[in-house]
């Protein structure tokens, strides 16, 4: 015993340190005195080294103690869990692979959207400078007309910019232009990036050959991409070589001077080969490259290191001061920067330079994953209840030897883990399977290549798939009472809310699902199938304008008589623009109104009524018999006439400047020129073309031709013969030109591959979520027919019929599928509004889509049902009733 | 069913106690006012002869705890504790209970024996 006269010893400090953390409960702190006070015995007694050995030796000792004890309790519970487990899926084989291959399609499904979300959600992060670069945007606003924000600017922007700002760094303008390579008698559709030199420099595209430094320097070079090198020069040296490019309106040649890495995976800059951004005023003239009114490239802007964004945010005032000195006043301009990992899911900004995409669709894709994963679960859910009752005894003997209820939510959580842990890598295997279907529908190259996302994914999928399908089973079984439990007197199953609940949920997502596929399908063939106003059978549209600097009126006069002599060709027609893009359109203020309205205006031959099959509904058509048609004549469709409130269209004049000496000679019936999503717009055909569209998206620098497209109307017979002949033809009269014929059916058809798309995505997902719904069905069928047996029995004994017995069974679940549809109606009704409002042209919301969706989940719920049920009632009674 | 009727009252009254459970209690007696860890340790370890560790008082120490026939109160903190408090034990009635209890069965189970009967040469 020590006592006070003693001098005091002290333990180690570190063993103390170390005690004070494994004993750091406050009810501790009496041993950790003890220790202390024993040590001071010791120390005295046998020595203070004695007494350090002795300290030391508690502390390993309680370190060791406190892991094995955790340890080796776990690991023989754990033995004990996967036991029952394993034992208990073997045992029900027909129900653990309804639970593994439900969640297999789940988890597959997930993985595979969570690979097109990510991808579509990291594009452009592999630029060195990423977090300095931004894009210039740009909000016009006039009065009476809609605010709209744009990506394109003035060329000037970037002089003025490196001017006042001394935050910039650099600065590049980039404008993107389709062209014609030609190589060895094949033509080549490339697309051409003006960019200025600091290209380069902003953006981190490694230069593989040639100047590394300063590679547009001269106004005549050429950058490559490694595969347009590798095509165009296979077995020599690139660098210096000439190289011509055919721009449609002129011809350029250039020297390579570097090539340039191909465009890596998730950038939104998709460009083959680069010339310097100067040479665009020698291309499409100083007006254009002085002049703030005119904008079309987009601006990218590199800060200095350490420079805050908001700071030049705040300042860009000064920069739209300057543009609208060359505006009338009552215009106002904002600008805004946006960061250049912002720019692919910008859904609201036209597309320029930068390839965009809709966010909107990785949040359909989610929720359709996240759809199908909570059915599988809610499968889980629904067997595991299902056959609570035949666990019971396992919980009961459990409970009895004295499992806490925590524990058994473990074991059942951990069950549902290791089922979906099953699923996971079949899901995974799956997700390889059907990687080719959907990278073909979403048009998208995706791989599944092990990275540690996926991992983190996986486990996230498994964690939350066993904790969504588990948690309720689990709860629900570890509450039972062990004596209720093991008297088997117990009355759990699917006839409790919960139960009902799940199946509503599961019978009301298929059919919600099924539904809106039904309707999409609707949808898409009132669309393929309208009458569109004019005839597209038959029709075959050349591309006039590919290659070859002559696009001269006598060029397609050419074309026009060469065509038309052709056997079985009925008709050769030309008109500036082509269906299914978007069609030039004449902005012009309205006096009335002080408001900037337009219309669309066309360039026609003479012959486009006749052979495009439209309606003359007042007038006459274009002649060549009246000599003033071809410069003061104009055909206007109904929608015109009743756009400018004419009440005798023929005698009236535009109230436009610059077309106010136009006759309007003849009314023409609508017709759909666009695509069905728009209603039909006002046109104006006229026979010469004589607007120049000042600095349109896509038509800066087509010069006034007036006709970009022949449309040859074919005869029904010998098609491919007919098709044969005309490229014979064009490849005689246009060497130099690339011949391009497509079916105008075919044009009209892409503009509705959107929803193509997303028709066949929704079918694909129906499907799968349809299986998903019958599985489950399938095994729940299964569990209520076998627990209901002996009532069977008894019923059957008592004089029942089978027919009665079915019935009886069927009852329930036809109650449930009747009710899902009630809920699935309005949520189906809400979406289709929704997405019906794209279309200026759609179909009622058709009551044959629900019957349709609802007798199909009728007659599969009744059909598994009732194989059961028609089994049981089949059954001897005698068999089920022998040990009562 | 008579037989279990019995067993059920003698294990009621000795609460199953085992011989170090028996001893600590009986030592936690003895030390009165000064009944904690380490006395207690010194105590057993001198009466038996074997040297006790700080553990193996810890847990029968415990489990008369839960069995409620000893509580305990915090004491004062000393500085040989490092400024740590006492744990001090002392016993319940049950506990009080228990030991005239062990006596009354270890009397009557040596009664009529003489002891030198069982002295071996």
């Amino acid at each position: 015993m020590p006592e006070q006269s003693r001098p005091l010893h002290e333990p180690p400090r570190l063993a103390t340190w170390i005690l004070g953390i494994l004993l750091k409960d406050p009810l501790h702190e009496t041993p950790l005195g003890d220790f202390e006070e024993f040590y001071n015995w010791t120390a005295d007694e046998k020595g203070k080294l004695y007494a350090s050995v002795w300290y030391w030796g508690q502390v390993i000792n309680l370190f060791r103690k406190m892991i094995l004890f955790s340890f080796e309790r776990s690991i023989e519970m754990f033995k004990s869990y996967m036991k029952t487990a394993l034992r208990n899926m073997f045992r029900h084989k027909a129900f653990t692979l309804i639970n593994i291959f439900g969640l297999s399609i789940g988890i597959s499904v997930c993985l595979i959207i969570f690979n097109y979300v990510r991808n579509d959600f990291t594009y452009d992060r592999s630029h060195e400078n990423g977090d300095r670069i931004y894009r210039l945007l740009r909000e016009v606003k006039r009065p009476n007309r809609p605010v709209r924000k744009v990506s394109s600017v003035a060329c000037p922007t970037k002089e003025l910019f490196e001017r006042i700002y001394p935050e910039v760094e650099s600065v590049t303008r980039i404008i993107e232009e389709g062209i014609i390579l030609k190589h060895e008698n094949n033509f080549f559709d490339q697309k051409m990036f003006y960019v200025d030199p600091e290209f380069f420099k902003i953006f981190s595209h490694d230069i593989i050959a040639g100047d590394r430094e300063n590679p547009l320097a001269d106004m005549n070079s050429v950058v490559l991409t490694e595969s347009l090198a590798d095509k165009f020069f296979p077995d020599r040296d690139p660098i210096g070589s000439e190289i011509e490019i055919d721009l449609n309106y002129d011809k350029l040649v250039g020297h390579v001077t570097a090539v340039v890495e191909d465009p890596p995976d998730r950038s939104s800059f998709n460009y083959e080969l680069f010339i310097p951004f100067p040479k665009i005023r020698e291309m499409w003239g100083e007006d254009f490259y002085e002049n703030f009114g005119a904008n079309s490239p987009e601006m990218y802007i590199m800060l200095k290191e350490k420079i805050e964004v908001n700071d030049l945010r705040n300042k860009l005032d000064l920069a739209a001061a300057e543009i609208l000195k060359e505006y009338s006043s009552d215009v106002t301009l904002d600008l805004y920067l946006q960061p250049l990992t912002d720019i692919h899911l910008e859904s609201e900004i036209p597309q320029n330079v930068a390839q965009t995409s809709n966010p909107v669709y990785s949040y359909i894709l989610s929720l359709l994953g996240a759809l199908l994963l909570l059915l599988a679960c809610v499968n889980y859910i629904l067997l595991s209840v299902g056959r609570s009752t035949e666990r019971a005894r396992e919980i009961g003997v459990r409970k009895v030897l004295g499992a806490f209820k925590l524990q058994l939510i473990k074991q059942y959580l951990g069950e549902a883990m290791l089922v979906s842990l099953m699923a996971l890598l079949l899901g995974v295997f799956m997700a390889y399977m059907l990687l080719p279907t959907f990278n073909e529908l979403s048009g998208k190259d995706l791989r599944l290549e092990f990275e540690w996302g996926y991992l983190l994914f996986g486990i996230l999928v498994v964690l939350s798939a066993g904790f969504l399908a588990g948690s309720y089973p689990a709860l629900m079984l570890s509450s039972f009472k062990p004596v209720n439990a093991l008297k088997r007197s117990l009355k759990i199953g699917v006839n409790n809310v919960m139960g009902k609940g799940l199946i509503l949920l599961q019978f009301s997502i298929t059919i919600f699902l099924l539904t809106t596929a039904f309707l999409m399908r609707n949808q898409l063939d009132y669309l393929l199938n309208r009458d569109l106003g004019y005839d597209t059978s038959h029709i075959a549209v050349l591309n006039l304008q590919l290659g070859g600097a002559d696009n001269s009126d006598e060029f397609y006069a050419l074309v026009k008589n060469e065509m038309s002599n052709i056997n079985n060709v009925l008709g050769v027609t030309g008109q500036s623009q082509a269906f299914g893009n978007n069609w030039t359109r004449i902005g012009f203020r309205d006096e009335n109104t002080n408001s900037i309205v337009d219309f669309t205006i066309s360039t026609v031959d003479y012959d486009y009524l006749r052979v495009m099959g439209i309606e003359l509904v007042d007038g006459r058509d274009f002649s060549k018999e009246h000599g003033s048609d071809i410069e003061k004549s104009i055909i206007v469709n109904r929608a015109f006439a009743d756009f400018f409130g004419f009440d005798d269209p023929l005698t009236a004049k535009l109230p436009v400047e610059k077309y106010n000496d136009r006759n309007i000679i003849g009314v023409i019936e609508n017709y759909n020129f666009l695509s069905l999503h728009n209603e039909v717009k006002p046109i104006c055909l006229q026979l010469k073309e004589d607007v120049m569209v000042f600095g349109s998206l896509m038509g800066w620098g087509s010069f006034p031709v007036s006709f970009n497209y022949a449309m040859i109307k074919l005869g029904s017979e010998n098609l491919f013969e007919t098709v044969k002949r005309i490229e014979t033809k064009w490849k005689e009269i246009a060497a130099d030109k690339k011949f391009e014929l497509s079916f105008l059916e075919d044009d009209i058809q892409v503009q509705y591959e959107l929803e193509h798309k997303w028709g066949k995505m929704i079918n694909i997902t129906t499907v799968l979520a349809f299986l998903v719904g019958c599985l489950g069905l399938l095994g729940l069928a299964s569990i209520t027919v076998e627990r209901r047996i002996k009532e069977v029995s008894i019923r059957k004994v008592l004089g029942a019929s089978v027919l009665k017995i079915t019935g009886l069974l069927t009852a329930d679940l036809v109650k449930l599928v009747l009710i899902s549809n009630l809920i699935a109606v309005p949520l189906v009704i809400f979406t289709a509004n929704n997405w019906l409002e794209n279309f200026a042209y759609r179909t009622p919301i058709s009551i044959t889509a629900f019957l349709l969706s609802g007798v199909l989940t009728l007659v599969l719920a009744v059909l598994t049902i009732s194989f059961h049920s028609i089994r049981a009632a089949l059954s001897n009674p005698a068999q089920s009733l022998r040990t009562e | 069913m008579f037989q279990n009727v019995r067993i059920e009252r003698i294990g009621e009254a000795m609460k199953l106690l085992s011989r170090p459970e028996e001893l600590i209690l009986l030592s936690i007696w003895r030390l009165q006012d000064d009944a904690y860890c380490i006395p207690i340790r010194s105590q057993v370890s001198e009466i038996t002869g074997e040297d006790w560790s700080l553990g193996s008082v810890y847990m029968p120490l415990e489990r008369l705890t839960k069995k409620r026939l000893i509580g305990s109160f915090l004491s004062d903190k000393t500085p040989e504790r490092g400024g740590r408090h006492k744990r001090i034990y002392f016993l319940t009635d049950d506990g009080k209970k228990a030991l005239v209890r062990i006596r009354e069965v270890e009397s009557k189970m040596w009664d009529g024996i003489p002891v030198h009967t069982l002295e071996t040469k």
